[in-house]
């Protein structure tokens, strides 16, 4: 789990990022100024940056540079490609176009997080735990024999937690496959995931949508 | 580069290309010109002084030319100087002694930092004339005037550009700002729209992304409203007629139940939708800048019409940017209710829009109608 600022003046994107991080068990700190978000890092570490390129009082690269070597992943507004050209000069990580999709989000921060080896290590529900530098599940202590399909299933349904993904995501994020139709396939291979677990409260059918894994409840 | 960029670039280049070109041809033909009369000058002054010597040695006996020759000494015009003399003999010299050039050619030589004119001519009798005409003023004159050509095709070009920068941010930054503000409402819905379809939210949570949906459509709802009355204000569909003013103070208080009008302004010359549509927007800025309930005043004087307010004000930051919307390069400040609008409808009337604020103490909006 890791510390991610978002530094947005906008109080309802401000609120929508911390809310979609939060939800799959992020720490979130909210920063609506430049000022704010650099007292805020003098205070505490930081695994990641979420920055909006037009801020009020400055923007969002001068952070970037005076926070230097806390990753960062920029919020952009449509069209301003040269903002996009500065920001990638400068290293940023990534960027995200405004308007853009929560999921999308998601996987960019996930993406940073593992290359700068702040993404979670490890899980734990009920008695089930999940390593995920080993990739291995134990539940209740003893090990769950798991295919790599399986397992890759259930890393992003957690990593994704409590947000449902359509069957389409999840096979381009667990298995790397995109193609349109056989997404039943993912049916059979939830199925399998919940017998092995015991997850049938936990992994969610979402009618019309697809799966989600609750954390609570 | 964005294209529009590209286009006023190119604009401004073809501009000052053909000013600079044109320039250029006027300024050569005219230097030319003043080559030509200043050497036909001196030609026509060294003919007259050759045909003088000449004339005046038919009639004098060889051996006493050398004498009268010296008469000439007192020959002056308009800073020309000669040298005369036979095969290697000189007769007469005046200063400064113009250099020997070819005869029938006349040369520019530059002499001791002067510029001269040279032109060396074959008398009979082997008799000979070097003849000089100063022309550095000339040279100075036309130097002048190329430097100041110059100067005035760039200051025009300098003033040519802005005034074209001017206009096509006039047209264009509106436009840009709104398109701007787009994205956060677009942002806003989309993203709590996914959180609501996807994620299991507490009911609070449910709540909030709600609001926020209806917040932010209200705010695309403003906006679309503001391009719709951009666009007709920028069609010139402007039709001023005579408008009570106590009369549409009656309309707008029906509108904003706290606004208390002193009308002491007849009436004025505006497009009435228009006139309505600003005073509307300003109204409404100053009631949601005040505590509820609180009373807004709009005020009209002959010539000044002002919507007060005893609201939270603005910082000065806010303040300079709903004073001058359209050099504030941060489009996060908020400018509440189509300020930009409110510009340029005081600019089809003629009339400027100010605010004054105090943070805690409220905001003054003043319309004032110059004509």
């Amino acid at each position: 789990m890791a510390r991610i600022l978002v530094l947005e003046d906008e109080k309802a994107i401000n609120d929508l990022v911390a809310l979609n991080l939060g939800m799959v068990g992020h720490t979130v700190v909210q920063a609506f100024t430049g000022k704010e978000a650099l007292s805020i890092a003098e205070r505490t570490p930081l695994d990641l940056l979420i920055l909006d390129v037009m801020l009020p009082d400055t923007n969002g690269f001068s952070v970037y540079e005076k926070l230097k070597g806390t990753p960062a992943i920029f919020l952009t507004a449509l069209g301003e490609t040269a903002d996009k050209v500065k920001g990638f000069e400068r290293g940023a990580d990534d960027y995200i176009v405004k308007p853009f999709e929560m999921t999308e989000l998601l996987l960019r921060v996930e993406a940073v997080l593992r290359r700068t080896h702040k993404s979670e290590r490890r899980y734990q529900i009920d008695d089930l735990e999940i390593d995920f530098e080993a990739k291995t599940v134990t539940k209740g202590g003893e090990p769950v024999d798991l295919t790599l399909q399986e397992y890759a299933l259930l890393e992003v349904l957690i990593k994704n937690r409590n947000i449902a993904l359509s069957r389409q995501r999840l096979m381009r994020e667990a298995w790397d496959v995109s193609f349109l139709g056989e997404s039943r396939t993912i049916d059979v291979h939830v199925q399998r995931l919940r017998k092995k677990l015991g997850l049938d409260d936990r992994i969610k059918t979402i009618y019309r949508l697809g799966y989600r894994f609750e954390e609570g409840l | 580069m964005k294209l529009r960029q590209k286009s006023f670039l190119l604009t401004v280049l073809l501009m000052a290309g053909v000013l600079y070109i044109s320039t250029l041809v006027l300024l050569l033909s005219n230097v030319r010109a003043s080559f030509r009369s200043t050497e036909s000058r001196a030609l026509g002054e060294e003919k007259a002084l050759a045909l003088a010597i000449d004339g005046m040695f038919g009639s004098v006996p060889e051996q006493n030319r050398a004498v009268y020759a010296r008469g000439f000494a007192l020959y002056d015009s308009g800073g020309a100087t000669f040298e005369l003399g036979q095969g290697g003999e000189t007769w007469v010299a005046t200063e400064p002694i113009p250099p020997a050039v070819e005869p029938g050619r006349e040369r520019w030589v530059s002499q001791n930092g002067r510029t001269v004119l040279a032109i060396s001519d074959t008398l009979s009798d082997g008799v000979w004339l070097h003849f000089g005409l100063d022309v550095t003023d000339e040279m100075h004159r036309m130097t002048r005037q190329a430097i100041g050509s110059l100067l005035i095709c760039t200051l025009l070009t300098a003033g040519i550009t802005a005034a074209l920068y001017v206009m096509q941010e006039r047209v264009n930054r509106p436009v840009e700002r709104l398109a701007h503000e787009l994205r956060t409402p677009l942002t806003v819905i989309r993203g709590y729209g996914e959180l609501l379809e996807r994620a299991k939210l507490t009911p609070e949570q449910q709540h909030t992304a709600a609001s926020y949906i209806v917040s932010e459509s209200e705010r695309l709802g403003e906006i679309s409203q503001k391009l719709l009355t951009m666009a007709d204000a920028r069609k010139n569909v402007f039709r001023p007629e005579r408008v009570k003013l106590a009369e549409l103070a009656a309309h707008l208080k029906a509108t904003y139940p706290t606004l208390e009008t002193e009308i002491k302004w007849d009436a004025v010359t505006a497009d009435r939708a228009l006139l309505l549509s600003m005073l509307g927007n300003l109204i409404g800025n100053a009631v949601k800048a005040s505590a509820p309930g609180a009373p807004v005043k709009l005020r009209a004087t002959p010539g000044v019409i002002e919507i007060v307010d005893t609201g939270a004000g603005m910082t000065p930051e806010q303040l300079k940017y709903v004073n001058d919307p359209s050099h504030a390069k941060n489009p996060s400040v908020r400018s509440g209710l189509g300020v930009p609008l409110c510009h340029e409808i005081a600019a089809l009337h003629g009339a400027t829009l100010h605010f004054a604020s105090e943070p805690g103490k409220g905001t003054t909006a003043s319309v004032l109608f110059t004509s």
